[in-house]
């Protein structure tokens, strides 16, 4: 494709390291990209974003083009240069947030005819009018308009009917845009969790040669064992020279699973979201700063991490703040998790290259159940990657274990190590549940209660 | 035995500070001489106050901070403002959640667990957020041992001795005594028992200030209360001046609804009542002809309340900061800016919008600026692509236009107070710098009038 080119440069098993050339960017796959929503990653200066090595952030067409407005954004010269971000970006459809936010939401084979949150009138988001729209936003990738329905729903005859809409879709897309020399539409494999119908959208999205593919469909709750068969009937069925997107992903551990399956891209609202609840992502799992173990424990919040958060504040410093909600901490715990996640993809990357990713999904599961309680779709995902995971829950349980006892000692007593132990507890809830977001929005919902400043400026969540 | 002969060193774990407290030997009869007066020009004076923590060139800006941080800017956004010298924490907010002992343990101390030992900054611990002001203070009985105070863990009463507690784990280069602290309105039987507290609880402050290792190179600040009634301010004044040890004095509980003519009266009043050595303060005292008056009547330090508003209403500091910047500002509205035709027809459409008389009171309101700021808010700015303010050289004008500004603002997002705080920092640290080379010239009278006068232009002339 003219505007984007894909180079795989490692193949370990089934994962590959990749060089993808865009407009704006050449990006390292696998990555993580932080949605900015409405144009900005929650209290982050585009600046903090590229100290913080991202390379492609999200916009959702949906928000961008009801304000400001996709002609505005065009007016002002698009939006890398109305945000002022210079890397790649990434618009969606906005067929998704329709579907999510709107319950009116009504889909015929014309398009997706939703009420105007703003003014009531219904209004009708057709695919041409989505390329027209992400057309004017001017990102590196854009996202073509599928027939999206719950992962979790039962009815059978609305699968099929979505599995082929969204490949006549697809042509309707294909015919509408406008810039393909500077703008990339990816497809998106459509299918729900039924084996023939991902099969039928893959044949079918295949032939039409976009440049690169979206899996879609998925992260709505669906049963993990599904999601990983189906991340692994795409990725396998998808063409080997081009990215595979595997859309609404951002639990760290889904990620390591699906790169392992050939996955190279991952966008989620997750680690800026859970941050404003408190909620730090580490190598063991999670640190939840509410937690009054905190309040005397002079770590940073990952001690491997390094980034400007970890350097100079202590998990004891934001223990109150996190407490009462307040902006500041919500801010440098989102800077923390953006940045471990940037680290997480870039670690992938690491072990790919250097051909030990195996080694590095073993190490970095243990981690998150040093009990040795993986969860069964965590084998599958393994077993369907070639990753063997036999003995690991002996011999990594003990060797966590020990490793917190010595980091209690050395960072002085009791709270520390009392702070660890909870923090093993917290990792291991994250980890059973493939990421509790719920757990997280109600516990965030319970402390909604907050101080001056930080209560005015919390917003309710509007992401998708 | 007087602070000042025998005053020791915290120094410590400070990173980075090698500057050692002036102590002039001579002429040191009560005071603290940590600050030293370099020049004066039509009332106004060029100070220079030495801390562990670095020589402050005064008058000064403190930069505001919430429980630590300082507002909505982390570290790495805070070393964008290199002359952001100063910072104002309030001490109360240490009393609990976090408790001062969380600071004394930590790891290089309390500055160093507030991320603010890197790069040095003078920090300022004051006995009050001069950004909320508490009424409650008012409301609550007091007694002469401790104080009533509302803070971010409910109501709570602080004794002199906790105060103090609170503020050493900061390690402070200044502290401002606890006080009664209530507004200018109190009633007149409540100004004397907040006089009769105030001070009551200095000499306990500075007791407890004496056993506490981390405030042995700090210098201390009275404030004087008293509210509207100048006999009490004076009073409490008097009062303070006797208190051997002191750096200073803050005029406190300004900018609670005093006129400007009580305002002035009272800084008259409190400050003829200290040495000339003296470092003067004053609380919530902010818009720039606010702080012109307070300067011309020999004002040392200043707080940011007035930025956290200015942050909080989505308003852009514009004014120029010398007669230099304003001819520069008139010869770019001669030209046609960048996005003018497109900002006016927003306007012009919004404007037409609203039917009849008040389409003009509507145009008057979306053109959103006056003489020292424009509102991000307004729709003018939909469609305009320049900086906050054109040649302003801060990350936020260097990297962000209006109409993003206005985007964020628009769609709540957290990122457009991030922004605002820089430009408006660096904006007022800019208004300082040539308030002090104003006095340092010789012509602080001069740069006044022409501000004050600017201001009138604006007012009949709309420009
Ligand atoms: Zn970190
Ligand atoms: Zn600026």
């Amino acid at each position: 494709s003219p505007a984007l080119k894909f180079q795989v440069l490692a193949q370990c098993g089934r994962a590959r390291a990749s060089r993808m050339t865009l407009p704006h960017y050449v990006c390292e796959t696998p990555m993580f990209m932080p949605v900015g929503t409405q144009g900005s990653v929650k209290g982050l200066t585009s600046g903090q974003l590229e100290d913080l090595g991202c390379q492609v952030i999200l916009g959702n067409t949906y928000h961008l083009e009801n304000r400001p407005g996709s002609e505005l954004v065009a007016e002002m010269g698009g939006l890398h240069s109305f945000i002022n971000w210079p890397r790649g970006m990434l618009t969606d459809s906005g067929g998704f947030q329709m579907v999510s936010l709107l319950h009116l939401a009504d889909i015929s084979e014309e398009g997706v005819t939703f009420q105007s949150p703003t003014d009531g009138k219904r209004m009708l988001l057709t695919p041409e009018h989505s390329i027209q729209v992400q057309n004017r936003l001017g990102a590196d990738i854009i996202m073509a308009l599928d027939d999206v329905v719950p992962s979790t729903a039962a009815d059978a005859a609305r699968f099929e009917e979505a599995t082929h809409r969204t490949t006549r879709w697809i042509d309707r897309c294909i015919a509408a845009h406008g810039r393909p020399h500077e703008q990339n539409l990816f497809a998106i494999v459509q299918g729900g969790l039924d084996e023939r119908l991902r099969e039928i959208s893959l044949k079918g999205l295949v032939e039409r040669d976009t440049p690169g593919y979206a899996i879609g469909g998925l992260a709505g709750g669906e049963d993990k064992r599904s999601f990983v068969k189906v991340v692994s009937q795409c990725t396998a069925g998808l063409p080997a020279g081009k990215p595979r997107y595997v859309m609404g992903i951002g639990y760290p551990l889904d990620i390591v699973i699906c790169s392992a399956l050939g996955a190279d891209m991952y966008d989620s609202v997750y680690p800026t979201r859970t941050a404003r609840f408190g909620v730090a992502l580490v190598p063991d799992g999670v640190l939840k700063l509410k937690n009054s173990a905190y309040a005397r424990d002079y770590r940073p919040l990952d001690e491997e991490c390094g980034c400007m958060v970890c350097r100079r504040y202590t998990r004891a410093f934001l223990h109150p703040l996190a407490a009462k909600g307040l902006a500041f901490a919500a801010n440098l715990i989102t800077y923390h998790n953006i940045a471990y996640m940037m680290r997480l993809s870039a670690q992938i990357r690491q072990a790919i290259k250097e051909g030990r990713y195996p080694e590095f999904v073993r190490q970095f599961v243990a981690r998150q159940f040093p009990k040795g309680d993986i969860p069964d779709w965590v084998r599958d995902g393994c077993q369907l990657a070639g990753i063997s995971l036999d003995g690991l829950a002996a011999a990594t349980g003990v060797a966590t274990a020990a490793a917190g006892a010595a980091g209690g000692q050395a960072q002085g007593g009791g709270a520390a190590a009392a702070a660890a132990a909870a923090h093993r507890d917290s990792g291991g809830v994250a980890g059973v549940a493939g990421g509790s977001e719920a757990a997280a929005a109600a516990v965030g919902a319970a402390a909604g209660a907050s101080s001056t400043i930080a209560a005015e400026q919390q917003q309710p969540d509007r992401q998708g | 035995m007087p602070a000042c002969c025998s005053a020791g060193h915290s120094g410590g774990s400070r990173a980075g500070a090698g500057m050692h407290a002036h102590r002039h030997s001579s002429g040191c009869s009560h005071m603290l001489t940590m600050f030293k007066v370099v020049s004066t020009s039509d009332g106004a004076r060029r100070g220079e106050l030495a801390t562990a923590s670095g020589t402050l060139p005064t008058p000064a800006l403190l930069v505001y901070t919430h429980r630590g941080g300082v507002l909505n800017l982390t570290p790495d956004l805070l070393e964008k403002l290199p002359d952001a010298q100063a910072v104002q924490i309030d001490g109360l907010q240490f009393v609990n959640q976090p408790k001062p002992e969380v600071l004394q343990q930590a790891p290089g101390g309390g500055r160093r667990f507030l991320a603010l030992d890197a790069p040095p900054r003078v920090l300022v611990a004051t006995a009050r957020d001069p950004a909320i002001y508490e009424y409650l203070g008012a409301m609550r009985q007091a007694t002469k041992e401790w104080a009533s105070v509302s803070i971010h863990t409910g109501a709570a009463t602080v004794t002199a001795e906790q105060y103090v507690e609170a503020v050493a784990a900061l390690q402070p280069d200044l502290w401002v005594a606890l006080s009664d602290d209530i507004p200018n309105d109190s009633r007149s039987d409540r100004c004397p028992k907040s006089v009769d507290r105030t001070v009551a609880w200095l000499p306990a402050c500075m007791a407890a200030a004496a056993g506490a290792p981390a405030l042995a190179g700090a210098g201390a600040l009275a404030a004087v209360q008293g509210g509207q009634y100048v006999n009490e301010r004076i009073r409490c004044a008097e009062a303070a001046a006797k208190q051997p040890g002191l750096a200073g004095v803050v005029v406190a509980a300004l900018g609670t609804g005093e006129s400007p003519e009580l305002r002035a009266t009272i800084i008259a009043e409190v400050t003829a009542r200290f040495p000339e050595g003296a470092l003067r303060m004053v609380s919530s005292v902010g818009t720039p002809e606010d702080v012109l008056e307070a300067v011309a009547q020999g004002i040392d330090l200043f707080d940011s309340a007035h930025l956290v508003n200015l942050v909080a209403g989505g308003y852009a500091l514009s004014f120029p900061v010398t007669p230099e910047e304003e001819a520069a500002q008139q010869a770019a509205a001669a030209g046609p800016p960048p996005a003018a035709g497109a900002a006016g027809e927003t306007a012009a459409a919004a404007g037409a919008a609203a039917d009849g008389g008040a389409a003009q009171e509507q145009c008057a309101a979306d053109r959103g600026e006056d003489d020292s700021k424009i509102n991000l808010w307004s729709l003018a700015y939909r469609t305009d692509a320049r900086p906050l303010l054109p040649g302003c050289s801060c990350f936020a004008c260097a990297n962000h236009t209006r109409a993003y500004l206005h985007h964020l603002l628009q769609t709540h997002e957290m990122t457009a107070q991030v922004l605002l705080e820089l430009h408006n920092t660096h904006h007022y640290l800019r208004f300082f710098a040539a308030i002090r080379d104003g006095i340092a010239a010789g012509r602080f009278g001069e740069y006044r009038a022409w501000f004050l006068g600017r201001r009138q232009r604006w007012l009949v002339e709309g420009r």
